[in-house]
């Protein structure tokens, strides 16, 4: 039994060393050239945040009550932004890794992996600050805070599964980037991020159902805003086992096709 | 042959001093630099005495000293240690088969004169002889096995003329002593020593059917195998009919024993406690220093004196790994081998034994009529009107938008060869390197028996990362551990020159210095298939020096190489047999000679159709 687990073990050490060193380098270098530095990262999604905030609730004149306040806007655009940087960076994560992938037989996934981390690592950053602007809105931190990560993770799968899925996509179809773009903007309009469910007129409600956001941010919304217990698990497990089936697909087809990529890279 | 050092330190089972020491004291002693290796592991050795390995070091130390008394009571109390005469005791009561002794005990014969003692024991004797003098001594066990255990100490000349000889009923056995060896008589092989600067522990056993002279722990030399008898004699001093020669100084002293078990197991035979473990850590001592035939013999013997679970795994891991240098045939490795047998079952004996044949002479890398073709245009691959085209007619829509990168190559590169690819800039070289390396799907059949790595020069270079991380992510990609990388950090950057600038952004560099970096990280890991797509040529005149001195030292490391080159200097003098290629053909495949002026005399052919003379002759200096 030893014997036959340690290669598993040692193979998977090995590319957990890889997969931390290329995202290291990967985070000194996006952040390395700005004055800056790090504090971009907590800076990005602050930005981001205020940008939202401007437009829905000072530019569309929106009345308390019927919007969500400026702290749902932000928690749901970081978690939102989270999932469309891990999406786009696997898109360019094989492309961008062409003359590695061309030069020396080097698993893609490891590449792919390793942006995932790196947007993992800068998702934290703006997690924190999530928490803390959910504190200064007056929410007060309940035991519920201790079941958002189930919906952390239902969202890291679906992310892996579609950045494995979008990987491919951009090394053998480039045109794939800019629909991918397109689409992720039509699905965050069409995600309750910066409006609630209630505000969707009924007859359109159950084309909700089918975008995943719909499920997270009503993980998000019921424990850390409205302090409430999980209460869709339903559609949680649906997803779970939509994002399983589709990232064992994509690690499927990535590993059948890493020698083909040669010639598009 | 080469594995991390921390696995190494595990399997020896020392700290990293003591294995540096016993590491560095190896090499001096098989050139007989002795005194200097024994101090150091002396000194080891009383500070880790937990390491059995290293007594019977510590006594040579002490008797190199010219300790002698000293070193005897060492000698003495390590056969306490070792439970020998305890054993014997017992043995005493198997003699003959179980029967008790019979009454004529064995006796002492003592002839000749000279300075001697002697003591005898009820079932052993302690002997000791000094100096010149003709004495002899001789004694009948009417055993049905002998041990004899000894340290001998001679200095110069008398060459042979002290023997130590056993006289068996159906076979006889002399080991000669000679200035720098002992000699099995049967087999004329021999143990190296060193007696004129210490003593040297021996055992010469007698048992079932073959002899078997263990010597200083490192050797163990056997007889061939044939029926024995009971042992009828012993005698130990002159080479008779050389009474009058002088011994000289010869020193020595026998502890001779006998009465084994007539059942006794092999692994009974072991010389003393610990010795196959010392035997075991010799053996991946000398592997990792380069030598696997010394160390497939050195474990053959730990394995035949007693083979513990680990050894027996250790030797077949050696095997595993060392397969390319090792020859089925040689005596200790088939001994290994048949004591694996044994222990673990034929069924694996027989897979270590196909496993050497199938690396020794294995193929390194053979491509059949291999084929790389290319889309004109990959971007259009995918569009609706590509798709239709290519379902309407695949054949035409191949011919007209793809192209071969390479076609139908074949040839073979064996263990121990280095092939050169010639040819101009788009004859497929590179890309026939790639497919290879496995980077690149291919038509046709490669097969590679080993892990092949591509060595290239700049991969995955950051412009905003320093040298330092540089390094870690080159390293990272060429297959190599972090632990590892770290451990050649420093090695890499001194050899490029940058120690100073380890921590400097790759942009800031001059394009010396980024030429020198990628050299050093694209040649920081020596696999055992090489492929090389043209790394020479990098930094100045000094660096180029230091650069060809390295690719020479990966040359000789690596087990088969598949070099692309325009320098057809190195192609001459460092292959075997080249390819060369044109338009993604095999032009020439064979002697590297034959395929670079064949090279030369196409390009001076196509050159002087375009009126530029001699330029190809050029390129050859």
């Amino acid at each position: 039994m030893r014997r036959s687990l340690w290669p598993l073990v040692s193979r998977l050490a090995y590319s957990a060393e890889i997969i931390w060193q290329l995202s290291r380098s990967e985070l000194v270098t996006r952040y390395f050239q700005r004055s800056l530095s790090y504090f971009w990262l907590a800076l990005e999604p602050l930005l981001l945040a205020f940008t939202f905030f401007f437009l829905t609730l000072v530019l569309s004149g929106a009345r308390a009550g019927a919007h969500p306040d400026y702290a749902e806007i932000f928690m749901g655009v970081v978690f939102w932004n989270w999932f469309r940087s891990t999406a786009n960076a696997g898109m360019v994560s094989l492309l961008s890794a062409g003359g590695i992938l061309k030069q020396v037989r080097f698993p893609p996934l490891l590449l792919f992996l390793s942006r995932m981390l790196t947007e993992a690592i800068a998702f934290t950053f703006s997690l924190a600050l999530v928490l803390a602007v959910l504190l200064l809105a007056g929410r007060r931190p309940t035991v519920f805070w201790l079941a958002a990560p189930v919906g952390l993770g239902i969202q890291f799968l679906l992310s892996l599964a579609l950045g494995a899925w979008l990987s491919m996509l951009g090394v053998f179809l480039r045109d794939s980037i800019t629909i991918v773009n397109f689409g992720l903007g039509l699905l965050m309009y069409v995600s309750p991020i910066v409006y609630r469910v209630e505000l969707v007129p009924a007859r359109y409600r159950w084309l909700l159902v089918w975008n995943p956001f719909t499920a997270l941010m009503r993980v998000y919304l019921n424990t850390l805003v409205d302090a409430a217990p999980i209460d869709n698990w339903g559609a949680l497990w649906a997803w779970t086992a939509v994002a399983a089936v589709l990232l064992a697909g994509a690690l499927w087809a990535v590993g059948k096709s890493k020698r083909k990529m040669y010639r598009f890279l | 042959m080469t594995f991390h050092e921390t696995d190494g330190l595990k399997v020896l089972g020392l700290d990293g001093a003591a294995y540096e020491v016993l590491k560095s004291a190896l090499l001096p002693l098989e050139k007989g630099r002795s005194s200097d290796t024994r101090e150091a592991l002396e000194a080891v050795a009383e500070r880790t005495p937990a390491y059995p390995a290293f007594r019977w070091y510590v006594l040579s130390g002490i008797l190199a000293k010219g300790e002698l008394p000293r070193g005897v009571a060492r000698y003495r109390s390590m056969q306490a240690e070792d439970g020998i005469p305890g054993r014997f005791s017992e043995c005493h009561r198997f003699v003959q088969d179980g029967k008790p002794l019979p009454d004529d005990t064995p006796r002492f014969k003592v002839t000749g004169e000279g300075e001697q003692g002697s003591k005898v024991f009820e079932d052993y004797a302690s002997v000791w002889k000094l100096a010149g003098g003709s004495r002899v001594y001789e004694c009948e066990p009417r055993a049905s096995g002998l041990v004899v255990d000894g340290l001998v100490k001679k200095h110069i000349g008398d060459d042979e003329s002290c023997v130590l000889e056993v006289e068996c009923e159906d076979a006889r056995e002399r080991v000669r002593f000679n200035s720098g060896l002992m000699v099995l008589g049967s087999t004329s092989e021999a143990a190296r020593i060193r007696l004129s600067e210490r003593f040297v522990p021996f055992r010469l056993v007698a048992h079932r059917d073959q002899f078997r002279l263990y010597v200083d722990g490192l050797t163990a030399l056997h007889s061939p195998a044939s029926r024995l008898g009971h042992v009828r004699r012993l005698r130990f001093g002159l080479l008779p009919g050389t009474e009058r020669i002088d011994t000289n100084f010869l020193v020595s002293s026998l502890r001779l024993c006998w009465g084994a078990k007539a059942r006794v197991d092999v692994e009974d035979l072991a010389p003393f406690a610990g010795f196959e473990l010392h035997l075991n850590n010799l053996a991946i001592a000398w592997w990792q220093l380069g030598r696997p035939s010394r160390a497939a013999a050195l474990f053959a013997s730990a394995l035949e004196t007693h083979p513990r679970p680990e050894v027996l795994a250790n030797f077949a891991a050696f095997v595993e790994r060392a397969a390319e240098d090792l020859e089925v045939d040689e005596p200790p490795l088939g001994r290994g081998l048949a004591v694996v047998g044994l222990k673990l079952g034929e069924e694996r004996a027989a897979q270590l034994r196909t496993i050497i044949r199938q690396k020794r002479r294995a193929v390194a890398i053979s491509c059949q009529d291999v084929s790389v073709y290319f889309a004109r245009a990959p971007h259009r691959v995918a569009h609706p009107v590509e798709v239709a085209k290519r379902l309407l007619s695949p054949r035409r829509y191949f011919e007209k938008n793809y192209w071969w990168a390479v076609r139908g190559v074949t040839f073979d590169l064996r263990y121990g060869e280095t092939l050169a690819i010639v040819g101009n800039n788009g004859a497929g070289k590179s890309t026939l390197l790639r497919a290879i390396a496995g980077i690149l799907d291919h038509e046709g059949t490669i097969v590679v028996n080993g892990n092949p790595r591509l060595l290239v020069m700049g991969l995955g270079i950051q412009e905003e990362l320093s040298a330092r991380d540089n390094i870690m992510l080159g390293c990272l990609y060429l297959g190599m551990r972090r632990r590892a990388i770290l451990a050649q950090m420093d090695a890499i950057l001194d050899f490029a020159g940058l120690t100073e600038f380890a921590d400097v952004p790759y942009k800031y560099y001059s394009d010396g210095m980024k030429a020198r970096l990628m050299f050093s990280v694209a040649t920081s890991v020596e696999p055992d298939i090489l492929l090389l797509d043209e790394l020479l040529g990098a930094g100045d005149v000094t660096f180029r020096a230091k650069a060809m001195a390295r690719m020479n030292r990966l040359l000789e490391r690596s087990r088969a190489m598949i070099v692309v080159t325009h320098n057809l200097t190195f192609a001459r003098e460092k292959a075997k047999r080249a390819v060369y290629m044109e338009k993604g053909r095999v032009v020439y495949y064979g002697e590297a000679n034959r395929a670079v002026d064949l090279y030369l005399e196409a390009g001076a052919q196509e050159a002087g159709a375009q009126g530029r003379g001699d330029q190809y002759l050029l390129e050859e200096v």
